[in-house]
């Protein structure tokens, strides 16, 4: 008995080719993906970064603020000036893998307590503060910028005598 | 008769040479794209790698000193960890050894230094003084081999850690432990 003949139609061949565009497409879409994953953790890592490197940098400038001279943070050099005004300076805080240095800018300002007396910068009298204690908050700002946002990350010590 | 058979015999008919040709070149487009994703997702993770010391290593040894230095009664800072090792040397204003002091409860002082060394594996090694004040030969812990410098110092008036890896990342730490 004759065995039946194959024959492929027109179509049948056609349906290659569809599924040789699934394939690709699939491919194309799972590279995309994996380079959006790559993109986002690429993302992630460098805020994790800068993160640190800026929490390190403000560890400094608590430090200093607790270790400064009373005399020195009063005194009219003082690096953090009286509000409103303050000061600014563009720094390092660090550096990335390949010594890429990391800059922001670091500002600077100190407000009186509001129980301090008059010539101290404060409103309070002898009646609500008679020691005349005399206390300082020291303001440091950190202004960088991870991709295109930029953050501003603040430390605040007190200081009194 | 028709092309799809071969001999009418029902036997499918075998690959022309160009189909050959066209399935191969697919293959080998598709394999190259493939060596090429491998290669980018190697290239990504050595990257990520690199960042690691600044990301997970240098927080870590900061918490860690944090905790040393807040259980320390005092520290001085040394040029080398074998100077810090020495009863006769002098301290520095900025150099790669700390040396702690610890009261214990007893009145005793107990000492230890942390240094950043190349011998017996660059890092940073912990050495726990015995009871007589007398250093070990070899480090009692290692805190960590990331580091491939460490410097101390203290001249802007408070401890500063600075510390730098092979690839060239540098963050430095301020605290006041005393």
């Amino acid at each position: 008995m004759k065995k039946p003949e194959i024959h492929f139609s027109r179509g049948r061949c056609g349906f290659g080719l569809v599924e040789l565009a699934i394939a690709s497409g699939l491919l194309v879409s799972l590279a995309l993906i994996a380079l959006k994953a790559t993109l986002q953790v690429s993302e992630v890592q460098k805020w994790t970064v800068i993160q640190s490197l800026s929490d390190s940098y403000l560890s400094r400038e608590t430090a200093l603020a607790s270790r400064q001279p009373f005399s020195d943070i009063i005194s009219e050099s003082s690096p953090w000036p009286d509000f409103p005004s303050s000061g600014s300076q563009e720094i390092e805080i660090g550096r990335l893998p390949g010594g890429v240095a990391v800059n922001a800018v670091l500002l600077r300002t100190k407000q009186a307590d509001a129980n301090n007396l008059v010539p101290a910068g404060g409103v309070g009298t002898l009646s609500s503060n008679p020691s005349g204690t005399e206390g300082w908050k020291l303001r440091s700002i950190l202004v960088y910028q991870v991709g295109e946002r930029s953050y501003y990350k603040a430390r605040t010590t007190f200081r009194t005598r | 008769m028709s092309g799809a058979s071969s001999g009418g015999n029902g036997r499918a008919r075998a690959m022309t040479l160009i189909e050959l040709a066209v399935a191969i070149s697919i293959s080998l487009a598709l394999s190259f794209a493939i060596v090429l994703l491998l290669g980018q997702q190697v290239r990504f993770y050595n990257q990520v790698q690199k960042f690691r010391f600044l990301r997970e290593e240098a927080p870590q040894i900061n918490s860690l000193f944090a905790t040393i230095l807040n259980g320390a009664d005092s520290y001085r800072i040394y040029e080398t960890g074998n100077a810090a090792r020495s009863p006769d040397a002098l301290p520095a204003r900025s150099g790669t050894a700390l040396r702690l002091s610890f009261q214990l409860s007893s009145g005793e002082e107990r000492l230890s230094v942390v240094a950043q060394e190349s011998e017996g594996g660059s890092g940073l090694h912990y050495y726990r003084a015995d009871e007589l004040g007398g250093f070990p030969e070899t480090s009692s812990w290692t805190i960590s081999r990331a580091p491939t410098e460490t410097f101390f110092s203290n001249e802007n008036g408070f401890l500063e850690i600075r510390m730098r890896d092979q690839h060239g990342s540098e963050i430095t730490y301020g605290g006041n432990p005393d």
